[in-house]
C-alpha cells in the first residue's frame, strides 16, 4: 500500500498523540502497587529438618537445594508503589532494596540490591512474573547459607490501570 | 477608371491588404492594366520584405515566468495569500515528513540490529568456546546441588544456567560470560533468561561474587541467583 504524504502526515501525528496520551497516563499520580513477600531462611546441614512455617515452600527448597535444616529467620510483607523503593532487614546484617519500576502486562519489573553491611553482594535489573518468586541464596551465615526468597505480585485493585 | 496618380496612393495599403473590398478591386482591375504601376506595386513589395528581414524579433525566452511573476507580484486579497501560503508550505512539510518518517523507519531497524536484542540473538545462535566449556561443566552436576554447581564452576567463568530444573531436567540453554577485571569490582552479569518457559527476565545482574549461578524452575514460578560466599 502506498501511502501518499499527507496520509502519512495525519498517521504521524496520530501516533504523537497516541504516544502523549500514554505518557500523561504514565505520569499518572495512582501508580500501580506491588506487594512483596521477603522470606529468609537459614539453610545448612545440621539434621534439624524443615521448619514448620516453611511447609508451603519446604518441598521446593528441598528439591532445589541438598540442605538437612531449613529454619525461617524472618519474614517480612510489604507493599510499594512503583517508583518507590522497600527496606528489608534480613539476619547477618543483609539488607535488602526492592525498588518495583513498572507493571509490563504479567510480568514486574523491579531492581533489587542485597547488601551485606554497607557492601553491595548483588544488583539486579529483572522482570519477574506476577505472583512469581525470586530465590537470592548463597551468602554464608552462621553454621550455614542464607537464602532469601523474594515473591511479587500486583495488587487485584490495581491491575485494571 | 482612376488615373495612375490616384492609384499610387492606394498601392501601399493595396500591398498590405488594407484596403476596402471595392477599392482592392479597382486597384487590382488597374494594374492588369498598367505595367508602370505594376512595377511600382513590386517594388514597394520588394521594399516591405527587405524592411521585415532588417527587423529582429525580440527572444520570447523567460517570457511566460516574468508574466507570472508580474501576476504574483500584483496586491492579492488576504484569503488568497493566505490559502497560497497553506498549500505551499503542506506541500513542503509532506516531504519533508516522508523523508523523516523514512529516517525515522532506517533508525529503528538500525537501533534493533546493533542493540542487546540483535546481541542476545546472536547469542542464542552462536556458541563462544567458553560457552561450549560451561556445557561441558554442567550436565554432570545437573543432578547435583546448587551449591556443587557453583562450586564447580571456575573461578574466571560466570554461569547463567537457564530452565535447570528441581529434578535434573537435562540442561536446555546456558549461557556464559567471562571477566577479566580486578577480583574486588563488582562483575556484570548481562546476559538475561528470557524464553518461554522462563519466569524472570534478568537484564542486570552486577555481583562482586566470582561465581553466580542463576536458573529457573517453571513448575513453581521461582528463579534462583546463587550467590556462594567466598569469605
Amino acid at each position: 500500500m502506498r501511502l501518499s504524504p499527507r496520509s502519512l502526515l495525519f498517521v504521524l501525528i496520530a501516533a504523537f498523540a497516541l504516544g502523549a496520551t500514554d505518557r500523561a497516563f504514565a505520569q499518572s499520580p495512582q501508580r500501580p502497587v506491588v506487594e512483596l513477600h521477603v522470606d529468609a531462611v537459614l539453610a545448612s546441614d545440621t539434621n534439624q529438618g524443615m521448619d514448620k512455617r516453611l511447609a508451603w515452600m519446604g518441598h521446593q527448597l528441598q528439591g532445589l537445594f541438598g540442605f538437612s535444616t531449613y529454619h525461617l529467620e524472618t519474614h517480612e510483607d510489604g507493599q510499594t508503589e512503583c517508583g518507590k523503593m522497600m527496606t528489608f532487614a534480613l539476619p547477618g546484617g543483609h539488607i535488602l532494596h526492592v525498588q518495583p519500576r513498572a507493571i509490563d502486562g504479567n510480568m514486574i519489573a523491579m531492581e533489587l540490591v542485597l547488601f551485606e553491611g554497607a557492601r553491595p553482594m548483588m544488583t539486579t535489573d529483572l522482570k519477574l512474573k506476577n505472583n512469581g518468586r525470586l530465590i537470592v541464596g548463597g551468602p554464608r551465615y552462621q553454621d550455614g547459607m542464607l537464602i532469601i526468597s523474594i515473591g511479587a505480585n500486583t495488587l487485584a485493585s490495581n491491575n485494571d490501570e | 477608371m482612376a488615373e495612375c496618380s490616384e492609384i499610387s496612393l492606394l498601392l501601399g495599403a493595396f500591398e498590405d491588404g488594407e484596403l476596402e473590398p471595392h477599392e482592392m478591386q479597382g486597384v487590382a482591375y488597374h494594374l492588369a492594366r498598367c505595367n508602370s504601376c505594376t512595377e511600382a506595386i513590386a517594388e514597394i513589395g520588394a521594399l516591405g520584405r527587405e524592411l521585415r528581414g532588417a527587423v529582429t524579433l525580440p527572444s520570447l525566452d523567460g517570457f511566460p515566468q516574468a508574466v507570472m511573476k508580474r501576476i504574483d507580484n500584483l496586491p492579492q486579497p488576504l484569503w488568497k495569500r493566505i490559502s497560497n501560503l497553506v498549500a505551499r508550505s503542506s506541500e513542503r512539510l509532506s516531504s519533508g515528513f516522508a523523508m523523516g518518517a523514512a529516517m525515522a523507519a532506517v533508525a529503528a531497524i538500525t537501533t534493533i540490529i546493533v542493540t542487546p536484542y540483535a546481541q542476545q540473538f546472536a547469542g542464542r545462535q552462536r556458541a563462544t568456546p567458553l560457552h561450549l566449556a560451561a556445557t561441558k561443566i554442567v550436565p554432570a552436576y545437573t543432578d547435583a546441588t546448587p551449591r556443587e554447581i557453583a562450586s564447580a564452576i571456575p573461578q574466571e567463568t560466570a554461569v547463567q544456567l537457564a530452565n535447570v530444573t528441581a529434578d535434573a531436567v537435562p540442561v536446555r540453554e546456558l549461557d556464559s560470560v567471562t571477566h577479566d577485571g580486578p577480583e574486588e569490582m563488582p562483575r556484570e552479569y548481562a546476559s538475561a533468561i528470557a524464553d518461554d518457559d522462563s519466569h524472570a527476565d534478568i537484564s542486570k545482574l552486577e555481583s562482586d561474587t566470582p561465581n553466580v549461578a542463576v536458573w529457573s524452575e517453571p513448575q513453581d514460578h521461582t528463579t534462583v541467583i546463587w550467590l556462594p560466599d567466598q569469605h
